[in-house]
């Protein structure tokens, strides 16, 4: 075999498969050959190197999706409404039932405050941080202090019994808003005010959580 | 984004960080699972679905766009042109081809019309192998070893590559950077597998040849 036949031969060859025994033989007899295949193999493996490390402007992406978001590929999730939304007046009741989410987060939070103070007689904070960036705290506070709401069940044991039933009618209506909250969130993403209200029930249920803890710690 | 960790309780942020966890992993199956369900998704319409498929072929896309019209706006322009084609067209997808093969071949195509309306000569697709005198397979070889000087520097291969013609260029980005084989590249460029074949030859050939040229004299020639 000559050169020209092994060059016309190894173009057959897939890659990553060994060259046939003939090719083999030429190859290690031949250094030119051999110099070559090594050659090849050499710019094919740095291409793949360093060819694929680009990629477009983080930009990219904004204006692809504003673009199928105007001609309407891309749909954005529609609330579900049922016959009431032809009656101008009741047309707003699927968010009723987030208006009464929204309800029980402030008549909870007040109701914590109330029994934070009660029991502690520490005034709540007159400016409480924005939502957004306390939430991750609270988040992660939440987390790595408290299991499911073990815990919360635990430290109210601890509690005198005629205290108890305030406690735990508060938990669960905190955990009450979460779901509604989580519920409508999942039908509405976009909804920043109702992720803004999930960050503050998070907020309230931490605020409980450092309640009990006082209690315990007297 | 650990405030997106509250929200994993919804059916959108839990479908969103599995995707995200498919897509680091390593393993084919899941990354082809989680695709045909994003394609499926994409087809309905989901915002996320359209991203997930967009991260995932992002940098192929903008790679071989890159390297065929050797810059950067112009590759970003084509990218944006290829995503939203494909996206419009997603519809249409009927799973025959592999997804990935399917967007290289409208890539191919926005890639070659843009380089005839800049009026860049691409290449005869029905060209026969070795008719071409020019590659009639010279019997040259360089003394030095290029693997083993470590002479293929980035700059200098990707100046090598410009160099190639628009036609030998796409087929070596199609097989030996993306790691498409013939087969497929025959179907993403409408030629045969023995076109395919000749045409990465030729290029494999000449880029060595530029390489060569670009760090050593003379060559020495084969028997």
């Amino acid at each position: 075999m000559n050169c020209e036949e092994f060059e016309v031969a190894w173009q057959e060859v897939e890659e990553n498969k060994p060259l046939p025994t003939y090719l083999e033989m030429h190859r290690q007899t031949c250094p030119l050959c051999s110099q070559w295949v090594a050659d090849l193999d050499h710019i094919r493996r740095q291409a793949r190197r360093w060819l694929l490390l680009d990629q477009p402007s983080e930009q990219l992406w904004g204006q692809i999706r504003n673009q199928l978001q105007q001609d309407g590929v891309i749909k954005t999730p529609r609330m579900r409404t049922g016959w009431f939304s032809e009656i101008p007046l009741l047309a707003g009741f699927p968010r009723w039932s987030m208006g009464m989410a929204y309800a029980a987060v402030f008549l909870l939070a007040f109701g914590v405050v109330s029994l934070h103070n009660f029991f502690t007689n520490v005034p709540s904070p007159p400016h409480p941080a924005p939502p957004a960036m306390v939430s991750a705290e609270v988040l992660n506070q939440a987390n790595s202090t408290l299991s499911g709401d073990q815990a919360f069940h635990q430290l109210m044991e601890k509690i005198p019994a005629e205290n108890r039933p305030i406690y735990e009618t508060s938990l669960q209506q905190v955990n009450n808003s979460i779901y509604q909250l989580n519920q409508f969130l999942a039908a509405h993403p976009e909804d920043l005010f109702t992720r803004e209200q999930l960050f503050t029930v998070y907020e309230q249920k931490h605020r409980l959580w450092e309640t009990l803890v006082q209690w315990e710690e007297f | 984004m650990q405030l997106l960790g509250i929200f994993q309780a919804s059916e959108t942020g839990r479908a969103d960080a599995t995707w995200q966890s498919e897509l680091n992993s390593s393993s084919q199956d899941v990354r082809n699972a989680a695709e045909t369900r994003a394609i499926e998704r994409a087809k309905q319409g989901d915002g996320s679905a359209f991203e997930f498929l967009y991260n995932t072929h992002k940098r192929r896309i903008y790679s071989l766009c890159l390297r065929m019209t050797g810059n950067r706006e112009e590759a970003e322009d084509l990218t944006q042109e290829v995503f939203l084609q494909m996206f419009r067209k997603v519809g249409t997808f009927r799973g025959e081809s592999a997804f990935s093969t399917w967007m290289h071949r409208l890539a191919v195509n926005l890639v070659l019309m843009r380089l005839r309306k800049k009026g860049l000569a691409t290449f005869p697709l029905d060209e026969p192998a070795g008719q071409n005198p020019e590659d009639s397979r010279v019997r040259e070889l360089g003394v030095v070893d290029l693997s083993l000087a470590g002479s293929v520097d980035r700059v200098t291969l990707e100046r090598a590559i410009q160099a190639l013609p628009a036609g030998y260029r796409l087929v070596f980005l199609l097989h030996d950077v993306e790691g498409y084989e013939h087969g497929e590249i025959a179907g993403i460029m409408g030629c045969s597998v023995g076109n395919s074949k000749s045409q990465l030859h030729k290029a494999r050939m000449k880029l060595r040849e530029l390489l060569q040229m670009d760090r050593f004299p003379a060559p020495e020639t084969r028997k």
